[in-house]
């Protein structure tokens, strides 16, 4: 039962990410989104690779058990859909003035403005 | 074959493929890149997908005991050939030009995996054979090389939109 429950999860992350690019991505930066995509899915192979040898992470339900002891759902899509949205969506001048909004730092614009 | 000279291939290879990086002309770079990681997401699911079907098993590998596919071959051999292939495409050239481009590459990657195959224990065939491998290779290939034409084609039609869009509006 709990088996399938997370079976079905795996599903659904597929399915959510699969639409949630159709829907959220706009036109203009689907070429941006391509390569963020790419690289972070290369660069997310060698950490969670790395994270495994040396046994920080263990994926003891995945899809390909024989093959490889990492979670092909969590490498292919969810890590670099994820940190995608994190690189197109989020700016990060904007998180860094929310973040410091009552320190100096960007006291001086808020001045100029 | 001794377990350090099997080891020393991989080494070899790992070399071998970072300096490919050289001899990919500078102005030809983000189309390398994009060919390199587009081959790397497919192959990564494809090698995934033979190993699991137990058609090809690596006895010998790196990173044994994470995963029982060849990361050296998935990560970094396969797609740096695949991005020199791409910034030397013939697209100017006849289609049996480009047939044969295509034929030469996999034809050359089928042998040196048929050698390694024969020689050594890094990689063996269960249920598979160089026919296999040829068409697999021939297909990727394709795939890449469509998925830069279509991601390369777009772009530049996205850029002369937005300068269409920007002159009309300067005008009115």
């Amino acid at each position: 039962m709990a088996m399938d429950v997370e079976r079905n999860l795996l599903l659904l992350v597929w399915f959510v990410c699969i639409t949630t690019i159709y829907f959220l991505v706009p036109r203009a930066k689907a070429h941006e989104f391509v390569l963020c995509f790419l690289v972070c899915q290369a660069v997310g192979w060698i950490v969670e690779v790395l994270l495994v040898q040396f046994d920080l992470v263990a994926y003891p339900l995945r899809e390909f058990p024989k093959a490889s002891d990492l979670n092909i759902t969590f490498k292919v899509v969810w890590t670099p859909v994820a940190s995608v949205y994190s690189i197109i969506f989020l700016s990060v001048r904007c998180l860094a003035s929310w973040f410091f909004r009552d320190r100096k730092v960007f006291r001086k614009e808020a001045n100029e403005r | 074959m001794s377990l350090l000279l099997q080891y020393g291939i991989i080494v070899s290879v790992w070399i071998l493929s970072l300096l490919l990086i050289l001899i990919i002309p500078r102005q030809k770079r983000r189309l390398a890149m994009v060919a390199f990681l587009f081959k790397q997401y497919i192959t990564c699911i494809f090698g995934h997908a033979v190993v699991e079907l137990k058609l090809l098993t690596y006895p010998v590998r790196e990173l044994a005991d994470v995963s029982r596919t060849s990361f050296t071959y998935e990560y970094m051999a396969y797609p740096m050939t695949c991005a020199v292939f791409n910034t030397y495409y013939p697209s100017h050239r006849g289609r049996w030009v480009q047939f044969g481009y295509y034929v030469l590459f996999t034809t050359v990657l089928t042998v040196v995996e048929v050698l390694i195959e024969q020689y050594t224990d890094l990689i063996r065939y269960v249920r598979w054979n160089w026919f296999w491998s040829w068409a697999t290779i021939f297909l990727t290939f394709l795939m890449t090389r469509a998925f830069c034409v279509v991601y390369f084609g777009t772009m530049t039609r996205v850029e002369t939109a937005k300068q269409k869009n920007a002159a009309s509006t300067t005008r009115s």
